[in-house]
């Protein structure tokens, strides 16, 4: 296993090079750069040309992705262009908490519902209840997140109005708990609900593989109660790739989120990729990119690491 | 394989007088699943009305009414007119046009990509695999959302800039699988003695392993068109896609970004929307039920 491990590691390190090399030259071969969109009148060319200097924008593009890598190994990923100059490490940090407070909230809401619906859904398959349940699944599985998201700010804030429109906190008011609650509420319940319908697809065929299998057949002919069967040998059975899930859905669930914080201007790492893809933020841009492209990296490590733990057959040597 | 066997079963039990066809096996599972046949139905639908969209929508695209702008439904239009006073039910089969066309083009290139790439990594393995895994593990690194915007916010929003950007970020799972298929495939009987007989690699890889690995390439690639008409809606709400005036579904979700409209005329954002569940919805009934008909293990009774 340890082994395993550090072989992985020592893997992953090449392919984040290669993406950092690939993202760094393809946002900044780009023709305009952050200040081709501030074009002032009162800005003359010689302030200009003095800002390019500032910003670094003048050295080659080989010498600028040294730079920014020798940095960016030390944890220091620049200063954002736009965001009033801030060290994109410190903007980083300020929306992670945020991010990871709104996913952690969707992915509790999914799980715990999804897990015992697909169970149900399997061992009733082909009932009214199993086909009711599958047709929703194929409905949240076509349903874009945005337009869910919309959706049920739609419904729940205006309609019936009893959540805010958007936003983490309401403006003037002491930081409290109970008001961040209160703006996660939707996001959360919208996210979740989204993620509701990959999961019960995946329980439910998680649970019909295991059923079929030959251990079950031989639990029941050796005369062990239905109940003993389901819940005892194929419930602990089923969940073995459900587990591993939760490491692949770490990145999944992040990346997803990207458009759900959007719309519900929630102050996470997803606003703040838009923010800067939009005002060509170059330094948050990469470090953006570089965090996801990291957490989906450990994601996937995790997912592995995780079957092995739960799955004895499985080992890693 | 699923005829080989019914040939021998015909044999071993001396029944010759009929023998079905692949296809017509495959139609017979499909015709029975009613979903399936539903999406269909939705989509021929979806595809006729875009194609015949000048003929069918009452208005042109361009026309603005400035007699009547910012109109809720009516008889003279269907789902009212938004604030430029165009009908909003014509935009709305021209955005059909705009999107289900980006989804197959965009669905196309990523297609073309992951087959090729996936079919040179299963076929040669060796040094050339590794090269092209390594390349599908940096693809699929970075959440298909994030890197598709920062592609685009590069070489600037548009139609075909879109297209272009879906399908190159988007092969990598098509090429995992057909680099699966023909790992499998390699080393089976009939690949060998296509070999021995010394077919060429193009031979026994487009006439012997590319047939044989259609069926779950022709399920990813319809589940694919879906998911892309998806990102192109995502893209266009967010602006970094189909630029207006070109109406796409994902675009004229956009109006709801005004607060007024969203509140007070769901008319004019919930149609598009509703759109695109209805057309990716059918999609992926359509798929379910070709991965159903086309696998060999499920019975025709």
């Amino acid at each position: 296993m340890r082994t395993y491990l550090i072989k992985r590691i020592l893997q992953g390190i090449p392919v984040l090079f290669a993406l950092s090399l690939i993202i760094f030259f393809v946002i900044n071969l780009a023709p305009g750069d952050p200040l081709a969109g501030m074009m002032d009148p009162h800005i003359t060319s010689e302030d200009l040309a003095r800002r390019r200097e500032q910003l670094g924008l003048n050295e080659s593009i080989i010498v600028r992705y040294f730079n920014w890598l020798k940095n960016a190994l030390r944890g220091d990923f620049g200063r954002s262009m736009k965001v009033g100059r801030r060290p994109v490490a410190e903007l980083l940090q300020e929306r992670l908490p945020n991010s990871i407070i709104l996913n952690v909230a969707a992915m509790l809401i999914s799980w715990l519902l999804a897990v015992p619906i697909g169970i149900f859904s399997a061992l009733k398959q082909y009932s009214l209840a199993d086909h009711t349940i599958t047709f929703f699944i194929f409905i949240g599985l076509s349903l874009p997140s945005f337009f869910f998201a919309l959706l049920a700010i739609y419904i729940f804030s205006f309609k019936i109005p009893i959540f805010p429109i958007g936003g983490m906190r309401t403006p003037g008011a002491p930081f409290s708990i109970l008001d961040i609650l209160y703006h996660m509420a939707l996001p959360a319940i919208a996210m979740g609900f989204l993620g509701i319908a990959s999961m019960t697809r995946f329980t439910r065929s998680s649970m019909l593989e295991v059923v079929k299998q030959d251990y079950i057949r031989t639990a029941r002919s050796k005369g062990l109660t239905e109940k003993v069967v389901i819940y005892k040998h194929a419930l602990r059975n089923a969940l073995i790739p459900i587990v591993t899930i939760f490491g692949l859905s770490i990145p999944g669930i992040f990346g997803g989120s990207i458009i759900i914080e959007q719309i519900f201007t929630w102050p996470g790492m997803g606003t703040l990729s838009v923010k800067a893809v939009f005002s060509r933020d170059y330094p948050v841009i990469m470090a953006v990119n570089m965090f996801y492209a990291l957490i989906t990296y450990l994601g996937n490590l995790i997912a592995d690491v995780l079957y092995a733990v739960v799955d004895p057959r499985i080992r890693y040597d | 394989m699923t005829q080989n066997n019914e040939v021998q079963e015909s044999l071993i039990h001396g029944t010759t007088d009929k023998i079905e066809s692949l296809w017509l096996i495959v139609w017979k599972r499909f015709k029975k699943n009613k979903l399936a046949v539903f999406g269909a139905i939705i989509l021929v639908i979806l595809s006729l009305s875009a194609i015949f969209a000048p003929l069918i929508a009452p208005y042109s695209l361009e026309e603005m009414d400035f007699m009547s702008m910012d109109q809720g439904p009516s008889k003279a239009h269907w789902l009212g007119t938004d604030s430029l006073g165009r009908d909003i039910f014509s935009r709305l089969l021209f955005a059909g046009r705009i999107s289900l066309t980006v989804g197959l083009v965009a669905e196309g290139i990523s297609l073309a990509i992951g087959v090729i790439l996936g079919a040179i990594s299963g076929f040669y393995g060796g040094k050339v695999d590794t090269l092209i895994m390594r390349l599908v593990d940096i693809f699929s690194c970075i959440p298909f959302l994030l890197l598709a915007i920062t592609v685009v916010a590069v070489v600037g929003p548009s139609i075909y800039n879109l297209m272009v950007v879906i399908g190159i970020i988007g092969w990598t799972g098509t090429a995992r699988l057909v680099r699966g298929e023909f790992l499998k495939l390699r080393n089976m009987e009939f690949i060998e003695g296509a070999k021995a007989l010394g077919a060429s690699d193009a031979r026994l890889i487009f006439l012997h392993m590319l047939p044989n690995s259609f069926a779950p390439i022709l399920v990813t690639a319809t589940l694919g068109v879906g998911s892309t008409i998806m990102f192109e809606a995502a893209l266009s709400y967010l602006g970094l896609g189909v630029q207006p005036p070109t109406p796409s579904w994902g675009n004229m979700i956009q109006s709801a970004n005004d607060i007024i409209i969203f509140q007070d005329k769901p008319y004019m954002w919930l149609p598009p929307g509703i759109a695109i569940l209805l057309a990716v919805l059918s999609i992926n009934f359509l798929g379910d039920g070709l991965r159903d008909a086309l696998d060999p293990r499920m019975q025709v009774n």
